[in-house]
């Protein structure tokens, strides 16, 4: 690093001599930098079983980092987590998923078992300026 | 907070009176900040075994990590790690000195070269 830039040091360090750890902010390092948040949803047609999945165009022209949560409804347990979530097509549970290309983030969801109503999942996506391909 | 610091507001924003959700920035909060980043790879050739590739570093503590890394061999689509399908499960291990990626594949999934990529932060996870 060259002899300029920022830094910006916890209440009680001196920014002169503190260590990395004890920095709030440094140039040294750069950060993640969001593109995007947004919100998309993929719908499992009452009795259905094939995987659905909703692609989201990013238009960074690479792949960048992400990072994706998903409302789960599971017998009225409401709650959201990482979607990357359960993995059994055939015990019941959805397997939820993401992954990121060079043109979108895509979203899916399976059923194991067909359920008699169409199933709306939400995404919740956070796309990042920084490239993992 | 102390009385200084740096404030950056979004667009239309009046700095002097925004709250923290309409800052850019502000130091009264920690950022990430990466201290390493870089590329893994994996050759699975047969199921159900284990395969490992380790990365180091020399923070001498465990740094957040988090990695990206294809659902199929050279397939360019990424997931983030901890991933697992019916195809697949990639789990990482953080240590004071490395982190180590691993990958298994069931039955139906496809032997090839598996790449990755992640980012080590300077924040610890303890």
């Amino acid at each position: 690093m060259g002899n300029y830039g920022i830094k910006i040091s916890k209440v009680g360090s001196d920014v002169k001599t503190a260590t990395d750890k004890n920095l709030i902010l440094t140039s040294k390092y750069p950060i993640f930098k969001i593109h995007t948040i947004g919100t998309t949803t993929v719908t499992v047609p009452a009795n259905s079983t094939v995987t659905q999945s909703t692609n989201v165009a990013h238009g960074l022209g690479f792949t960048p980092a992400a990072q994706v949560f998903v409302i789960v409804n599971e017998a009225g347990d409401i709650f959201k987590t990482n979607a990357q979530y359960g993995s059994g097509y055939a015990n019941g549970y959805p397997a939820i998923g993401w992954f990121v290309d060079s043109n979108n983030i895509t979203c899916y969801v399976k059923h194991g078992i067909a359920y008699g109503s169409d199933i709306v999942y939400t995404f919740n996506y956070i796309i990042f300026y920084e490239r993992i391909l | 907070m102390a009385d200084y610091g740096i404030k950056i507001s979004k667009e239309g924003v009046d700095v002097k009176t925004a709250t923290d959700e309409q800052l850019a920035f502000s130091s009264k909060y920690l950022v990430s900040k990466v201290v390493q980043n870089g590329t893994f790879s994996i050759n699975v050739i047969s199921p159900d075994t284990d395969y490992t590739t380790t990365i180091y570093h020399n923070l001498g503590y465990r740094p957040i990590c988090i990695a990206f890394a294809d659902t199929t061999p050279g397939g360019g689509k990424r997931s983030m790690l901890n991933t697992h399908s019916t195809k697949a499960m990639w789990t990482m291990k953080i240590y004071n000195d490395s982190v180590i990626f691993r990958f298994q594949m069931t039955s139906s999934g496809t032997p090839g070269v598996y790449n990755g990529y992640y980012y080590l932060f300077v924040e610890s996870i303890d």
